[in-house]
């Protein structure tokens, strides 16, 4: 019996030939490149008006302008609503992009090929049996994992523009005195683009945005999976995966315990030769508003989704 | 280690017309019929998403590397079968395909598959296959390959599709439905019983059984029964102790669970793998495994249960860990159910 999962759908962009060897005696290669159907999108250009709408309904409104089919579109309806806007010509990638980046959703291609939209309540569950990932028996196991505690995404100053709205800022103060050394109360900012209709949503989304990087977490930012670490049961949980799947991620050093409910934010996946190496792209699942609720499943499990913490 | 089998595909148009069909309008990915170009895959690489959470989501790449020793994927061969698909923009799937194939791991005595409706029939004697939902099934194939059919002619389980992951399933009504098989022979050292089900109504005071293994006068049993007996799932050895409660969780839910003989007082009951309930029943658990009964106890006919069964398999062997989460992680992935790792 056997499972086959979709790692990839697209177009090919080049089909460039190699030559490696004497004439007649050598290996004649070819490189096939390919992109998914983003190239497609940011191919397109439309040309339309379109009122005040939430995000889904305006990414939607694109693609059924240019007759992407309905087959391969899984989009949710979005909880912000975009402003009214007069397309002519525009890119359709570039609007789709700027839409999502309003709703702080992800637009992307499955992996079989369906133009996704996920907005930012979008609630993956996790399967706590099947999808924890660590060093302990019992669990799945990696090749490595890449820890990071760095400044480099750490913002204290946040902005949020929107098209004909004051931009509404929101900041830190105690982090732009502890992280400025000794000059202090430096802001390090973030520019946040949207077409949010509202300056209290702006905000929102700017105070959100600082409360969540304006100080440093240690945080596992990739997991590097070789099939060198892998049994053969493990494989239907990594062939499965996609964008914004939910994981537990678990790493024990010395006199410590990580533990970080994840998504999956970009998937690398190498095989050269029977050699796999997989690479996923990680972020805490505490950086995305909405998920947690009280009473929910899958966003308020203590322990898994939710850590009790008492003052 | 068995490593996934990497299928590359070319989309090639379908019912296209040139210099008639509308570019934009009559072909696009949906319309393409795709093509295995894999047996000349010599490396891939893919890269999607996005680096960190607050960037965007850039355009998905993948580059394969293709032996071309034959000119096929040459773009100005015509003579190739793949002309004139070779060309930018032609749809490309990359693909992995798992097998797992549970009669490649060694005892397999019994395999019924209710997903699958070519072995599924509409009568005992297996020639007429179940069309649509509601249909009654009659005659099951034994995958095995050991022949041990199931059947009922008089009160079958019905054919329902869709049910669990898309996939078609089993219903029996815990009135009179059952399905059933004789003739296997009693195990020697151990066997090991793996099902995937749900319970379709409430919990109640009858008892409600999902399998019987039984011989002429002795049977285990798996059932439900609020009356006498705990909440959770209950097993039954009418020639030992009686009755023990709670030796599985979940009838409720969709789920995996097996049990494992490992000797002859010697039971393991596992709820989705993890750490079994074991048992030490104080007669043989070895000498009953010579009729299968699905959906009541095969003894007496009575006890009959209302469950959604998906997959059925049996081994005459106790199988090991290992093998236990293969096929566990199998049926997980087939049917969307949880499964721990059995250590």
């Amino acid at each position: 019996m056997s499972t086959t999962y979709d790692l990839f759908t697209g177009f090919a962009e080049s089909w460039t030939a190699s030559w490696e060897g004497a004439h007649r005696q050598g290996t004649d290669l070819v490189r096939l490149q390919l992109a998914d159907g983003m190239k497609v999108l940011n191919l397109a250009t439309v040309t339309t008006t379109r009122g005040v709408e939430t995000s889904g309904v305006r990414i939607e409104a694109l693609l059924n302008a240019i007759n992407w089919p309905a087959d391969l579109m899984d989009i949710e309806v979005g909880q912000s609503q975009v402003q009214a806007v007069t397309l002519d010509k525009a890119n359709v990638l570039a609007h789709i992009q700027e839409v999502a980046a309003s709703e702080s959703g992800q637009f992307f291609i499955a992996t079989d090929g369906v133009a996704t939209f996920f907005d930012r309540f979008h609630t993956t569950l996790l399967d706590e049996t099947n999808d924890v990932w660590g060093d302990e028996v019992g669990e799945k196991h990696y090749a490595s994992v890449t820890p990071s505690y760095d400044d480099q995404t750490l913002w204290n100053e946040v902005t949020v523009t929107a098209p004909d709205l004051a931009d509404q800022t929101a900041s830190d103060a105690i982090s732009q005195a502890l992280f400025s050394g000794p000059v202090g109360g430096r802001s390090r900012t973030l520019s946040v683009s949207t077409l949010l209709t509202t300056t209290g949503d702006m905000l929102d989304r700017a105070e959100f945005l600082v409360s969540k990087y304006a100080i440093p977490e240690q945080r596992i930012s990739a997991m590097n999976i070789d099939n060198g670490s892998l049994d053969d049961t493990q494989w239907p949980r990594i062939l499965m995966k996609d964008l914004h799947d939910r994981i537990i991620v678990k790493k024990r050093p010395a006199g410590d315990v990580i533990s970080q409910p994840s998504f999956i934010e970009g998937i690398q996946i190498d095989d050269n030769a029977g050699h796999w190496r997989i690479t996923w792209n990680l972020s805490s699942t505490a950086l995305q508003e909405g998920q947690w609720e009280l009473g929910t499943a899958g966003k308020s499990e203590l322990g898994t989704t939710t850590t009790l913490v008492t003052s | 280690m068995s490593l996934p089998t990497i299928t590359v595909s070319l989309g090639q148009l379908t019912g296209w017309t040139l210099g008639t069909s509308l570019l934009g309008t009559d072909t696009y990915l949906a319309t393409y019929e795709y093509t295995p170009i894999t047996s000349r895959v010599m490396d891939f690489s893919i890269r999607r998403g996005r680096q960190h959470e607050l960037d965007r989501i850039e355009t998905g790449t993948a580059s394969v590397t293709l032996i071309n020793q034959d000119g096929a994927v040459t773009p100005t061969n015509t003579s190739s079968v793949y002309y004139p698909d070779i060309r930018p923009m032609v749809p490309i799937k990359i693909q992995a395909t798992i097998t797992v194939n549970p009669a490649e791991i060694t005892g397999l005595v019994a395999w019924y598959d209710f997903s699958a409706a070519s072995t599924l029939f509409e009568d005992t004697a297996r020639t007429d296959p179940v069309d649509i939902d509601t249909d009654l099934i009659k005659g099951v194939t034994d995958l095995s390959g050991a022949g041990h059919h199931l059947s009922e002619a008089t009160n079958p389980p019905t054919y329902k599709t869709a049910i669990q992951n898309g996939l078609s399933v089993a219903r029996f009504d815990g009135t009179n439905d059952e399905l059933s098989v004789t003739g296997l022979t009693a195990p020697s050292s151990g066997w090991t019983w793996l099902g995937v089900f749900v319970k379709v109504g409430a919990l109640s005071a009858a008892t409600d059984t999902v399998v019987s293994l039984a011989d002429a006068a002795a049977r285990i049993q798996l059932f439900t029964d609020t009356d006498d007996h705990a909440t959770g799932m209950n097993y039954y050895q009418n020639d030992a102790a009686g009755v023990t409660t709670n030796v599985a969780t979940g009838p409720m839910t969709w789920g995996t669970k097996v049990m494992r003989a490992n000797s002859i007082s010697s039971l393991d009951i596992y709820t989705g793998g993890g750490t079994p309930v074991n048992l030490n029943p104080d007669n043989n658990v070895l000498t009953t495994q010579t009729v299968i009964g699905l959906g009541h106890n095969q003894n007496d006919n009575t006890n009959y249960g209302d469950y959604d069964i998906g997959e059925v398999l049996l081994y005459n062997v106790a199988l090991s860990a290992t093998d236990m989460n293969t096929l566990g992680n199998y049926l997980a992935a087939k049917w969307n159910v949880p499964w721990t790792t059995v250590t």
